[in-house]
């Protein structure tokens, strides 16, 4: 495995943190920002053996819920991980093209930096075996916040922002661990935004949820994208249908359709699209 | 999803109210022939359930998007439409056998134009909702402009014509409801239209709904 922590030719970017920074407007979408943009991408796993992504050109609007679907090993969840620079800790990557964020190469960025600003939350809800309090704190503390009324602040912020707030209130010293699934996904949320993060990335974060959890993260999603930018993956067209502004559909490594969600399910352009949404194929 | 089955119930509850009303109109211009037995509307109104039922059933268990959704969405709305149809079949057969007594003496030209064009709007408006013909629907629509102004004219015409022919007031009286019952019949033929348009692109009358 790389080293992660292997410095490389990166930038500390503080256009990055400026949430005043003015991005580009979107071509084809005139109204939206592009926080994410990718150009001519192409991505490989296993020293170029396995080809994952093939030329994918996509933007990623501000304050805007982005679906990526498709059937498994599409590539959406590489796509997913490259966002954040997660892949580069796997072995025998390889990547071409580029992708800008906040108009700025993330290969040229410091990656602790990059994914402070660009969280992510998993499929399985992954809580630190630490208090609910430390889980949060965990973040801005290695960050170098050493305020307790600062800290403090945070904490209840993230917890109030996910709706965890009023639940965990009397135990917030207790185990992250010990809270039921679908609070320990909120707390994972929470651990994410208590970073301030500008784009959220969340990788099937319900797939492991009952009903009820999962439709308090998916209200939960609807709310965050006030303040923040979020990219779901979903194997669930109901839910891609439900939260999000846009949907991208993946196939065999490239991107078959990028449209406006409501578009997408009422009129998809590509036959693929249609088929994979209505269950014609998997 | 298989959507056959539906699709077949459409076009037989189709081919039966096409039937109906061709049979009523028949009695309106042969007025001694009886179809009373080909005016089925209970058989209209059990594929109006079947269809009803089966959509909601699809729309509540599967996940239709697109193509799928236009279709169950559609033909949910559009079996309201073709039960009325064959409820005016009923409606047109009633009032013929009261007009029966009267057509030996007269006749009204307007009236057999109107008649012929509305089933004329009826046949194509279902042949467009079968085949899914969206040029054939819009045409359809047009058409019903035409059938309105028809509508009027005879309205116009018939208090002179009981007057110069000594009419009775049951005369007037039925055939002002007959032509407000083609007028109705046009009316629900150009909404088939309207929800074949739909089911093809999502547009009814004037907007995108999906």
């Amino acid at each position: 495995m790389k080293n992660p922590f292997k410095i490389k030719k990166e930038i500390v970017s503080d256009d990055i943190f400026n949430n005043d920074l003015e991005l580009p407007k979107s071509e084809e979408y005139p109204d939206e920002e592009v926080i994410f943009k990718v150009k001519d991408f192409e991505f490989y796993y296993d020293n170029g053996e396995k080809h994952a992504l093939k030329n994918i050109n996509l933007e990623i609007f501000k304050n805007k819920v982005t679906a990526f679907i498709g059937p498994s090993g599409c590539g959406k969840s590489t796509l997913l991980r490259c966002f954040n620079r997660m892949n580069d800790l796997i072995d025998g990557n390889k990547k071409e093209g580029e992708i800008l964020y906040k108009n700025t190469q993330i290969d040229t960025l410091n990656t602790i930096q990059l994914r402070s600003k660009v969280g992510m939350v998993f499929q399985q809800p992954n809580p630190f075996t630490m208090s609910i309090y430390n889980n949060i704190s965990y973040g801005p503390k290695c960050q170098g916040l050493r305020s307790k009324k600062e800290l403090d602040k945070i904490v209840y912020n993230s917890l109030v922002d996910v709706g965890l707030y009023d639940e965990v209130k009397e135990q917030i010293t207790h185990s992250g661990t010990s809270l039921s699934g679908g609070q320990q996904q909120r707390l994972c949320i929470a651990r994410c935004i208590a970073m301030a993060p500008d784009v959220i990335l969340m990788d099937e974060p319900t797939s492991a949820l009952d009903p009820i959890a999962t439709l308090k993260i998916e209200e939960l999603i609807r709310k965050l994208k006030e303040k923040y930018t979020i990219i779901i993956v979903t194997h669930n067209m109901q839910q891609a249908a439900r939260i999000s502004d846009y949907t991208a559909f993946f196939m065999l490594g490239e991107l078959a359709e990028f449209n406006k969600t409501e578009d997408f399910f009422a009129h998809p352009k590509n036959k693929k699209s249609e088929d994979y949404i209505t269950g014609k194929f998997s | 999803m298989d959507l056959t089955s539906v699709e077949i119930d459409v076009v037989e509850m189709s081919k039966r109210v096409k039937e109906s009303l061709n049979f009523a109109f028949s009695f309106y211009f042969d007025p001694n022939s009886s179809f009373e037995n080909v005016i089925n509307d209970q058989s209209i109104n059990e594929y109006e359930r079947k269809i009803e039922n089966f959509c909601l059933l699809n729309i509540l268990k599967e996940r239709p998007f697109a193509t799928e959704l236009r279709k169950l969405t559609g033909y949910f709305k559009v079996c309201e439409d073709l039960e009325r149809l064959g409820d005016h079949a009923e409606d047109i057969y009633w009032v013929n056998s009261n007009l029966k007594k009267y057509k030996e003496l007269i006749r009204l030209p307007k009236l057999d134009e109107m008649i012929e064009k509305t089933l004329n709007m009826v046949n194509k408006s279902i042949d467009s909702l079968i085949n899914f013909d969206e040029e054939e629907a819009k045409k359809i629509i047009n058409n019903d402009d035409e059938i309105d102004k028809l509508y009027l004219e005879i309205l116009s015409l018939l208090p002179s014509l009981k007057e110069d022919n000594n009419l009775d007031d049951e005369f007037i009286i039925f055939t002002t409801l007959l032509v407000k019952y083609v007028e109705r019949i046009a009316d629900h033929a150009s909404n088939v239209a309207e929800w074949a348009i739909y089911i093809k692109n999502g547009y009814y009358k004037d907007r995108y709904i999906i």
